[in-house]
């Protein structure tokens, strides 16, 4: 599956589905392909419903996904409760999940399994918040609010008699501890403090003691209650807390369901939103094995290249309705785009998103693979040959498994040509006879027996007398141009039938990026001969 | 001017010359004084691993909250605090002594203050402290985050050092260094640098240095904390090439801690009387 998604370039496009809650990017990290039309539509439906309400209301939308950035990931755990950072995110969690309920309508609600049902619990931690903020408020035990009186009329003791000290320190040695808790002197200036039994003096270097205050007994008495007081604040938090946390982990089963259900919603709601940015339509899932149909699909990641460099993009158009398809065509004339076009499109569709087309007509896949590129690579000591050998010979394992797409993109280029469509024609007559495979090829080898049960197209090519209308001595300069020149003239379509004719773009796209025009003459001398 | 108020509503970095410079008693004086406008913040970057300032022996990187400070700290630490607190946010990313949470304190207090472990996650926490109505941000640097004061855009740094006998010279050329580097003009877009331009990216090690037969033209440094050259390396490499940062934090102040060295053999070290002007001495000092 991951050369499929390869091939494809899936990563392009689900590169920008980012979910915005910890539930929904876990879900996202499955990468899940669904083989179940129940499930998909399942999907398919939440992605419409949501999309819909989210397109008439942006204000809405905008608070959504204000309230879905919000929600954090919730440890249920006892240990993980038990704290007060524990119940803040617990709380955080709740106002953000009640709030994003909130904005849908009830129906819709019920289809997400958005079920609201712990009010009590996030009235309980309100007690400790306002706003974002949280902290373990007087209310949770009654003794709290006289504990924390009495640490304040500590700390406003303690505030005087230090303000009291450093006025005496002032006044009586000359010492400013404003802002400082200790001085660094020169010893020799310090000598005049030996004996004082206010300050409290250590060496600091060779040469410089440091000074620090001594408050006094009734200083330190006020330090040892408000110590104490602090322990007892402590142990009461500490038990307020264990008493919160108890009844968070109470409604656990709520909050897992909260989680499942703002899942799918962050989901759906970013399907949504890729559905309206990239213009996707909600594709039609049939009964295996059906034709897979496909109304101006758009190769999201082409379509984008192209328009970065200013050239035109030619959607496609095709219905295949056998299980076995062979597509013939030239160089550069688009067979490997057609291709791409028909796996991206098919693994958005089994993805649970819509899909860049006027209309997509499809059915599902146990799984698909994708055999091909192989002259690129070696691994284990094969050649390329012998690794799209292998690769056809695991997918071909896998029919007996459920039903496969494969995909094919000039198969064996890298051997002989007549054994090339020898093995071909084999391949394709057997894989007519395995029901459980839809297999696309494309090949720029002509006269393959493909056998009764496959379908032939073609890609339509380049328009050569549109081309010699505009050329007409004009001379193309560099790669952008020459590439500019080929995509303006070749004729991105597919059409049906196809077997047995010969590609004859080769020689002119050759004569375009600049092959040397007597050798051009020359080739087309010899194919004349050969004629 | 004094300096410490300059800092007020700016985030600052206070980064050391090594372990124990000074930085987080600095961190608390700088907070005293500077609380009074919009609330102040603080976190830390790095943790030495000491428990002592060894400068001044004051426990570290504990901080001394008001009421209304907001504070980074670990959630492992939270459970020693001396402090009534309220929880603004908790993080997801996880560090070696658990989330890091931001807190408001609602009554003074001490606290161990912590921090995120890369920039992007500074860069949230810096935000959502703004977020929440702080105005200076103080950021503790251990010496190996120096670093991390790229991450502030137009922050400023104090750079703290505890210059002792033994690290008297190299105490003085790291001075130096960062006072010429800081001198070093911001590349500017659409600039006419003279040619050829090197572009270094990430650390100014010698071993990247264009050759000693490559003499002019322009080198283009990522920040002035990517330098790690020797002072004669840095003079050479300023005699040959015009220089420009991609990026440049401020420079505020030097905060030097004087041990067991007196200021002019200090300041005969530094050679150069310009920088010794823009020197704080020991700001704990009485100097009457």
């Amino acid at each position: 599956m991951e050369k499929f998604r390869a091939f494809a370039e899936f990563e392009n496009f689900y590169g920008q589905f980012r979910p915005l809650t910890p539930y929904g990017r876990v879900y996202r990290e499955g990468r899940r392909f669904f083989t179940d039309a129940a499930a998909l539509k399942t999907e398919y439906d939440l992605t419409a419903a949501i999309g819909t309400l989210l397109a008439a209301n942006r204000h809405k939308a905008d608070k959504l996904r204000f309230h879905l950035r919000n929600i954090p990931a919730v440890e249920l755990s006892p240990e993980a409760l038990n704290s007060a950072a524990g119940l803040f995110l617990a709380r955080k969690f709740l106002i953000n999940i009640s709030e994003a309920f909130k904005l849908l309508p009830a129906p819709l609600r019920s289809r997400f399994g958005a079920r609201w049902a712990t009010p009590d619990l996030l009235a309980l931690l309100n007690k400790g918040g306002a706003g974002e903020a949280f902290h373990i408020a007087d209310a949770y035990d009654a003794a709290l609010p006289d504990e924390r009186a009495a640490i304040a009329a500590c700390d406003k003791a303690l505030k005087i008699l230090r303000e009291k000290k450093l006025k005496s320190l002032r006044e009586r040695w000359g010492l400013d501890f404003t802002d400082r808790d200790f001085l660094v002197v020169d010893e020799k200036a310090a000598a005049k403090f030996s004996g004082a039994q206010e300050l409290f003096l250590e060496p600091f270097d060779g040469t410089h003691v440091t000074v620090k205050p001594v408050y006094g007994a009734d200083y330190m008495e006020t330090v040892s209650e408000r110590d104490y007081l602090r322990g007892r604040e402590a142990e009461l938090e500490a038990a307020a807390v264990k008493r919160l946390a108890a009844a968070v982990a109470a409604e656990r089963k709520n909050l897992e369901a909260y989680a499942g259900a703002i899942e799918k919603i962050d989901v759906a709601a970013e399907r949504a939103r890729l559905a309206a940015e990239f213009k996707l339509t909600r594709p039609l899932i049939h009964k295996y094995p059906s034709p897979v149909r496909l109304t101006r699909a758009r190769f999201l990641p082409l379509e984008a290249r192209l328009a970065e460099g200013g050239l035109k993009y030619t959607p496609l158009t095709a219905v295949f309705s056998r299980r076995v398809n062979v597509i013939y065509g030239s160089n550069m004339g688009g067979k490997t785009v057609a291709l791409k076009t028909l796996a991206f499109t098919q693994l958005l569709a089994q993805s649970g998103f819509f899909t860049p087309a006027a209309a997509f007509e499809t059915c599902l896949f146990d799984g698909a693979a994708f055999i091909g590129g192989g002259e690129m690579e070696t691994a284990g000591g094969l050649s390329g040959f012998g690794l799209e050998m292998n690769d056809f010979v695991a997918a071909h394992g896998r029919l007996k498994d459920g039903s496969l797409l494969l995909i094919m993109d000039e198969f064996a280029r890298t051997t002989n040509s007549e054994e090339a469509a020898a093995l071909l024609s084999a391949i394709l007559e057997d894989l007519g006879g395995k029901t459980a495979a839809v297999a696309f090829l494309a090949t720029h080898f002509s006269g393959l027996k493909a056998g009764k049960t496959a379908a032939s197209f073609k890609m339509r090519g380049f328009d050569t007398a549109a081309f010699n209308d505009y050329f007409s001595g004009r001379a193309a300069c560099g790669l952008d141009e020459k590439l500019k020149m080929i995509n303006k003239f070749m004729r991105y379509e597919l059409l049906q039938g196809g077997e047995g004719e010969e590609a004859r773009d080769a020689i002119k796209i050759a004569g375009i990026l600049g092959v040397a025009k007597a050798i051009i003459k020359r080739a087309q001398d010899f194919m004349e001969d050969k004629k | 001017m004094d300096f410490v108020k300059s800092l007020r509503d700016r985030t600052v970095f206070i980064v050391g010359s090594r372990k124990n410079a000074g930085k987080t008693t600095f961190l608390n004086y700088a907070l005293n004084r500077l609380r009074g406008g919009a609330p102040v913040g603080a976190l830390s970057v790095g943790v030495d691993g000491e428990a002592q300032d060894q400068v001044f022996g004051n426990p570290k990187p504990q901080i001394r909250a008001e009421r209304g400070d907001l504070l980074l700290c670990a959630e492992t630490a939270l459970a020693n605090a001396d402090l009534h607190y309220e929880i603004l946010n908790v993080y997801p990313f996880r560090t070696a002594i658990g989330r890091p949470v931001l807190l408001r304190a609602l009554r003074p207090g001490r606290a161990e203050i912590s921090g995120p472990e890369n920039n992007e996650q500074l860069r949230e926490i810096l935000s959502d402290m703004r977020r929440h109505g702080a105005g200076t941000v103080l950021v503790d640097g251990a010496v190996d985050r120096i670093t991390q004061v790229a991450a502030g855009g137009r922050a400023a740094f104090v750079y703290v050092a505890r210059v002792e006998p033994e690290n008297l010279d190299s105490s003085a050329a790291a001075i130096r260094l960062i006072w010429s580097a800081s001198a070093v003009p911001l590349c500017r877009a659409g600039e006419k640098l003279p040619e050829p331009v090197f572009i270094i990216d990430g650390a100014l090690t010698p071993g990247r240095l264009p050759g000693k037969d490559v003499k002019g033209g322009t080198l283009v440094i990522e920040d002035l904390t990517k330098i790690f050259l020797s002072w004669a390396q840095w003079a050479e490499l300023k005699s040959r090439f015009e220089l420009r940062f991609g990026a440049k934090p401020d420079l505020a102040a030097f905060i030097v801690n004087l041990c067991n060295v007196s200021r002019p053999d200090f300041e005969k070290k530094l050679a150069l009387p310009a920088l010794a002007e823009r020197i704080i001495y020991n700001p704990y000092a009485v100097t009457r």
